[in-house]
């Protein structure tokens, strides 16, 4: 029987775990990103490739060392070198002598018969329907708790509670086992979430736009969601993977489109780059529009799509008329710089609302 | 000396600031020491010079730290407020220069701008990951070419014809650089050549979309070198202020934050007696409680753990606060 792996995004784990053993497959789950993982795939990643990659590749060969044989990962075409990676990781594990098979899932309209040929790899002999459905509801629930958390972080009454929950159910998802234990698991999580005290203080709303994985992956944005909370803030992130699932995989099936990503974005980016850039602007104009105090660009170092997205950003920095701060992410390991960013940023925030009701209602 | 007054600590990368002001905010006091990458000594070095020279007549009634080792700083003296350097920098040019609009701030390890309006700061931006246009650059430079950095600025300024050197990255403009000597280019072009490449890889990086307006201030260590100055000036065209504190402006900022936070309310500083007498110490592990490996930093104070972080469940650095207050040798 293969034993499936798969990168960590985030909790992405949660839910890739839960379909791969509905499908009936054992599943090796990678330890959660940490500093080993990055240790070893900055030893076999191209120098100036992004940290999602690096982190993938440690994850395969950690992954590997646990048994796993057969790793699946998303393509995707475009500009964005992550359409390329599959290809480029395939090959490091065969120069470095790793007998493994890797799965690349392209999207679905960029060739209906390659999708076929690859997903029937992974998608055989079960009711497939029923359970991707499942699925889908196991995500947008896995979500949930997600904005549970950054929800309540800056309102919890003892400190650390919300964490404390948090991090135990994360540990307890590697043990349970398909969709329902799972669900049940969420479900449980969730009244422990309901029952925390809370205390109604101020609460900035900070709204997070970037690249997919860095702000997805906690470890890779070194924790900015917590820090963030910790500091009284609570965010919102224009990206999960629920959210994720709906823009690539449902939506083109009905040929539609992001309806956010579609009103901001006509006027200043009409076509597609590649990599999140689109949704970068439309939703950091969105936030802009939503009562939101601020708003964090986070995207890894040599970053094309964000990069592009950061300059027209800038451009059309006086229409958006909000506080913005780019942060950019590589191998860093302490967090103080951007705690110290992060803190300037809150101050001038503080500043700006004060501005506010004394009355001023622009800068420039 | 029965006046009260604020004390202002400015622990950065390559320096140590700690400023006295008084109750209208005069700088009574400022003192610069190098780091040496030993904060903890070198803060309590500097305190005890100033306790030597004050003796008891000293009140104090407000500490600020700031800078990247502020958190450090507030367990060693007991600081009233903890804040980051760029708010303090901006507070510290605002009280100078009120209608200041532009702060350009280059210190050992960062550089920065800020953007000011009616005494706000509306916009920031700092390095990022990379420390290619600040001050250590110049000094590696200075030490490479065998010129002690007070004399860079004095030497630089006299140029003519200054070289093009490349700035984008420190590393390329090293090579750049050194390749400019061996044509046998003079000391004085190519120093300023560095100066006009540091300035405009600091525009470029940092201030790229934004609008300096003037008053401009230049402050942070490498204010010091005038030909930093003329180097700014000639790319923006137009007149650059150096405030007379340009190297200790983080302190004085913090200070002045430190006066507003007390409100003169009692103060959480331990004194001076006390300060001298401790002994800290930072201990680090690796838990391997999870798969997260987090690096734990103790911080000990006369042996007695006072505070934990770096952990990212909360197990160690939550009962920080009940540690500070049993700990009682401090």
């Amino acid at each position: 029987m293969r034993k499936i792996t798969f990168p960590h995004m985030g909790n992405l784990f949660l839910i890739a775990k839960a379909l791969f053993e509905e499908l009936g497959f054992e599943v090796v789950v990678p330890p959660y990103n940490n500093k080993s993982t990055l240790e070893i795939g900055k030893k076999l990643s191209p120098e100036f490739i992004c940290l999602p990659f690096k982190l993938n590749m440690g994850n395969f060969i950690q992954a590997i060392e646990m048994g796993a044989d057969t790793i699946v990962i998303f393509g995707g075409c475009g500009p964005c070198r992550f359409g390329y990676y599959g290809a480029l990781e395939k090959e490091i594990l065969k120069d470095l002598g790793y007998d493994v098979e890797i799965i690349v899932i392209e999207p679905l309209f960029y060739g209906f018969r390659n999708f076929l040929k690859q997903v029937s790899k992974i998608f055989a002999r079960k009711n497939v329907a029923s359970i991707l459905k499942r699925v889908y509801r196991l995500a947008k629930k896995v979500d949930e708790i997600e904005k549970k958390v950054h929800f309540l972080r800056p309102r919890e009454m003892v400190k650390g509670s919300v964490d404390k929950i948090y991090e135990r159910f994360r540990k307890e998802a590697l043990e349970v086992c398909g969709i329902d234990q799972m669900e049940r698991l969420v479900d449980t999580t969730n009244v422990l979430f309901d029952n925390l005290y809370i205390v109604n203080e101020k609460v900035r709303k900070i709204g997070i736009v970037g690249e997919i994985y860095t702000i997805i992956d906690s470890f890779s944005s070194l924790n900015i969601e917590k820090i963030l909370g910790e500091m009284g803030c609570e965010v919102e992130r224009n990206l999960y993977i629920s959210q994720w699932i709906d823009t690539h995989l449902i939506y083109p099936i009905f040929k539609m489109k992001n309806p956010i990503v579609k009103r901001f974005s006509k006027d200043v980016m009409p076509v597609l780059i590649g990599g999140h850039a689109r949704e970068t602007i439309s939703y950091a104009r969105y936030f802009s529009t939503q009562n939101y105090d601020g708003i964090l660009h986070i995207f890894p170092l040599t970053c094309m799509p964000e990069i592009i997205a950061k300059s027209v950003l800038n451009g059309i920095k006086n229409r958006i008329n909000i506080p913005l701060l780019h942060i950019v992410i590589d191998e860093v390991d302490s967090d103080v710089g951007i705690k110290t960013r992060l803190e300037a940023f809150l101050d001038l925030i503080e500043a700006r609302s004060e501005k506010f009701e004394r009355g001023v209602l622009s800068w420039d | 000396m029965k006046e009260e007054f604020f004390l202002g600590i400015d622990i950065g990368s390559v320096s140590t600031n700690v400023v006295l002001i008084d109750i209208n905010g005069e700088v009574i006091e400022s003192m610069y020491f190098r780091t040496q990458g030993k904060p903890i000594e070198i803060l309590q070095k500097s305190l005890c010079t100033l306790y030597e020279k004050y003796g008891d007549s000293l009140k104090i009634k407000g500490v600020g730290t700031t800078g990247s080792g502020r958190h450090l700083a507030s367990l060693v003296v007991g600081a009233d407020i903890v804040k980051n350097e760029i708010t303090a920098h901006a507070k510290a040019a605002i009280f100078f220069v009120p209608d200041v609009r532009t702060v350009i701030e280059i210190g050992g390890q960062d550089s920065k701008i800020i953007l000011i309006k009616d005494k706000i700061v509306i916009d920031f931006a700092m390095n990022t990951i990379c420390a290619a246009g600040t001050g250590s650059f110049l000094d590696r430079q200075a030490e490479r070419l065998n010129i002690p950095i007070e004399n860079f600025g004095p030497i630089a300024i006299n140029s003519k014809n200054p070289v093009r050197i490349a700035g984008r990255c420190a590393v390329f403009a090293e090579s750049d650089m050194i390749h400019k000597q061996q044509l046998g280019h003079p000391c004085e072009d190519i120093l300023f050549g560095l100066c006009l490449a540091l300035a405009r890889n600091y525009l470029t990086n940092l201030a790229k979309g934004k609008k300096l307006e003037s008053p401009i201030l230049f402050q942070g260590g490498v204010a010091a070198n005038i030909a930093m100055k003329k180097a700014f000036e000639q790319l923006l065209g137009v007149q650059i202020i150096v405030p007379k504190y340009y190297n200790v402006m983080g302190a004085i900022g913090i200070a002045l934050l430190a006066k507003e936070s007390t409100k003169g309310l009692i103060t959480k500083f331990k004194g001076f007696e006390n300060l001298h007498k401790c002994r800290f110490e930072t201990k680090g592990f690796e838990c391997h409680d999870c798969s997260n490996f987090c690096e734990i930093v103790c911080f000990y104070s006369n042996g007695n753990l006072v505070a934990r972080w770096g952990d990212k469940c909360q197990k160690y650095s939550s009962n920080r606060n009940h540690h500070i207050e049993n700990s009682k040798n401090l």
